[in-house]
């Protein structure tokens, strides 16, 4: 049994760091406390939903316009509100709860209130030695750790990540330096955002769609950032790894309802020890 | 000109007098002022508009076909639908404006965190209220003006004796409930069912109703490795799916109710087998009366039944009835009728409140079960149990049943 908790664990907590990268980043560089991250998660989802089944498009479109439209999304919503409130986290983590519940009574309306489901493409399941786990979650774990992989190397290496983090540690040195923070304020929202959108795309068919489906993954989204620290990949995804094996093992051991307490319980621990995180630098 | 003026003044007069003179119109039935609290938005919505639409329907038929006679007072019902966003605060409100401002004396809610909100005002002030509670604590002898519009936890010894007879390799079962009163509700009522029937109860797993990963409960399945588990409705499609994924290939059962769109949400082979209630409106092997209600939701709203709309309007016919056997709108002699006597249905037959035995007073409608099982992603339908069973089902079990 144990492989398979541990197989369990490791799937949910990539996905689960495929959502809180977006988060960090959202945190790390521009400062927002994003209430509405689960929101884009749950567009990504509806996305996916509205153009494989309602509209036919081949899964793969569905889920690349998905990400793509709800980044744009965030873009928007970076340019034309949050970027009012840069510096003033009260008023941004306010905007953002606002338009959260914006978003999910629109969804409301444009879905209907009632589960949704999206059929799996990918069925079967793998064997492995001791475990076995759905086809679906497979790609979603493989896509995941890629995505991640992409992202740590694109933010490590590239001109524009190097950017990022000059920018994020430094606004007015990186202005001096010729950054120009607006372009790191759109490109981070747009991965923050396209980020989440793809956590939602992968797990829609594996999970039921509501338009409230962003609820839980944005509370363990913050409780993997603040372990792991804040604007640390690295630590995002260690983060989001310990979480998803503390869950699953604990659930199974223990109870279900006890693995909440046991999370936000090492939550608690490492901000009295390590108030900047596992990885994070005060 | 004093002539014409005269003429004048005549001719107002009588036009001013005529329709004073005239015979006095029929006189127009009373109103009776029907409430309901559901919700009409938020997550659950779907389930509160279906209710919403299917007493207007009701209504529009009894009033339709002339009304209804109480005491020799022609009545007709006029409703009165508040939203409550399924929450006690807004139920509460909801109730209020009912009851104080409208003058409502019958309320029909969803679940439990609503009525008991409403209960705090409606039993006080002599409002019946009726829902659809799946814990116990909604009804009680001190709460005599409420009542369950259907059956719940009467369901699962009829589950059981349908399994027992139909499925008879099934000697072991795993209660897999959520974790708060509906769930201890369910458990006391399947481990006494469980003891009544001869099978042996393995264990008992809670989960969150929020849970999203089930991976953690299939793998306590699989190590007991039961011939059945026994589920709810709350994340059912999601349980299943990921119990059949990691293999569990034993019988899966809902507790009480299955539903139909479990089949697209998990996928027509991880349902295939699944057995247990449901509300048939889609079948021919559904009640005449409520196929045309499914006609005419589709024909209106382009969608058929889904939960809670065929109890709804179950509750406003049977309700009418009891009025009208009562002879009086006073709501204490009504309550009486509706726990002592039997009511022509839209079910088909009659049916009565029953559950002393759980709920210490009766309260619950006994409406006919039809028993159904996935087959090929479609609800099949096995068998209809009469209402005048589920109180036979219910005594074989509380010999049993601890609560």
């Amino acid at each position: 049994m144990l492989p398979q908790l541990l197989l369990s664990g490791l799937s949910s907590g990539l996905i689960l760091c495929l959502f809180a990268l977006g988060l960090s980043l959202a945190f790390g560089v521009l400062h927002i406390v994003n209430f509405a991250h689960g929101a884009f998660y749950m567009l990504g989802a509806y996305g996916v939903w509205f153009g494989f089944v309602r509209f036919g498009l081949p899964y793969g479109v569905a889920v690349l316009l998905s990400v793509i439209l709800v980044g744009l999304v965030g873009i928007l919503c970076e340019r034309y509100l949050f970027r009012n409130f840069r510096g003033n986290l009260r008023m941004g983590m306010v905007l953002a709860i606002a338009l959260m519940m914006i978003m999910e009574s629109g969804m409301v309306l444009l879905a209907g209130a009632e589960d949704q489901s999206i059929p799996s493409v990918f069925t079967g399941i793998v064997d492995l030695p001791g475990a076995r786990l759905s086809t679906e979650s497979m790609v979603a774990m493989a896509v995941g750790a890629a995505l991640l992989a992409t992202v740590a190397v694109f933010v490590q290496r590239s001109k524009q990540g190097r950017a990022l983090r000059g920018f994020s540690q430094d606004e007015e040195g990186a202005a001096l330096q010729g950054i120009d923070g607006g372009r790191v304020c759109t490109l981070t929202m747009f991965l923050g955002c396209g980020l989440a959108a793809l956590a939602g795309a992968l797990m829609g068919p594996i999970l039921i769609l509501s338009p409230y489906m962003g609820g839980q993954p944005l509370m363990l989204g913050f409780a993997v950032i603040v372990l792991g620290g804040m604007g640390s990949i690295l630590g995002t995804f260690v983060g989001a790894i310990i979480i998803g094996m503390v869950q699953t093992l604990t659930a199974y051991v223990l109870d279900p309802q006890l693995a909440y307490i046991i999370v936000f319980g090492i939550l608690i621990l490492v901000l009295l020890i390590k108030p900047a995180g596992l990885f994070g630098h005060a | 000109m004093k002539r014409i003026l005269l003429v004048l003044v005549s001719i107002l007069m009588l036009a001013l007098l005529l329709p004073a003179c005239a015979a006095p119109p029929p006189s127009e039935a009373k109103v009776l002022k029907l409430g309901l609290s559901m919700p009409l938005s938020g997550p659950v919505s779907f389930i509160g508009l279906e209710c919403q639409r299917a007493s207007e329907i009701a209504i529009e038929e009894i009033n339709n076909g002339g009304g209804f006679v109480v005491g020799g007072e022609r009545y007709k019902w006029e409703l009165i639908a508040l939203d409550d966003k399924f929450n006690s605060a807004d139920a509460l409100a909801v109730a209020h404006r009912l009851i104080d401002a409208e003058g409502v004396k019958y309320i029909i809610t969803l679940a439990d965190a609503s009525h008991l909100s409403i209960q705090t005002i409606s039993e006080p002030a002599g409002v019946i209220t009726i829902s659809y509670p799946g814990t116990k604590d909604v009804t009680t002898p001190d709460t005599p003006l409420s009542f369950r519009g259907t059956a719940t936890f009467e369901v699962t010894p009829v589950n059981y004796d349908w399994f027992t007879r139909n499925l008879p390799e099934i000697k072991t079962v795993m209660n897999v409930i959520t974790d708060d009163k509906a769930g201890e509700g369910v458990q006391a009522v399947s481990t006494a069912c469980a003891k009544a029937f001869g099978i042996e109860t393995l264990d008992s797993i809670t989960y969150s109703r929020a849970t999203t990963d089930f991976a953690p409960v299939v793998a306590k399945i699989l190590d007991a490795d039961p011939d059945l588990i026994l589920f709810p409705g709350t994340g059912a499609p999601l349980l299943i799916k990921q119990a059949r994924e990691l293999g569990y290939t034993g019988h899966m059962g809902g507790a009480n109710y299955i539903n139909p769109a479990w089949a697209q949400q998990a996928g027509a082979e991880a349902v295939e087998g699944i057995f247990g209630a449901y509300s048939d409106s889609f079948t021919e092997n559904a009640p005449p009366q409520i196929q045309e209600l499914e006609a005419k939701f589709k024909e209106r709203y382009d969608v058929g039944l889904i939960i809670g709309g065929m109890n709804t309007y179950n509750v406003i016919y049977v309700l009418t009835e009891a009025l009208k056997k009562a002879g009086t709108v006073d709501t204490g002699e009504v309550a009486d009728v509706m726990r002592t006597q039997k009511f022509d249905s839209p079910f088909g037959g009659q049916v009565e409140f029953g559950g002393k035995g759980i709920y210490g007073i009766d309260c619950a409608m006994m409406v006919p079960i039809w028993i159904g099982q996935f087959k090929a992603g479609q609800v099949e339908f096995q068998e209809l149990i009469p209402a005048n069973e589920m109180t036979t089902a219910m005594e074989k079990i509380m010999p049993y049943y601890e609560s």
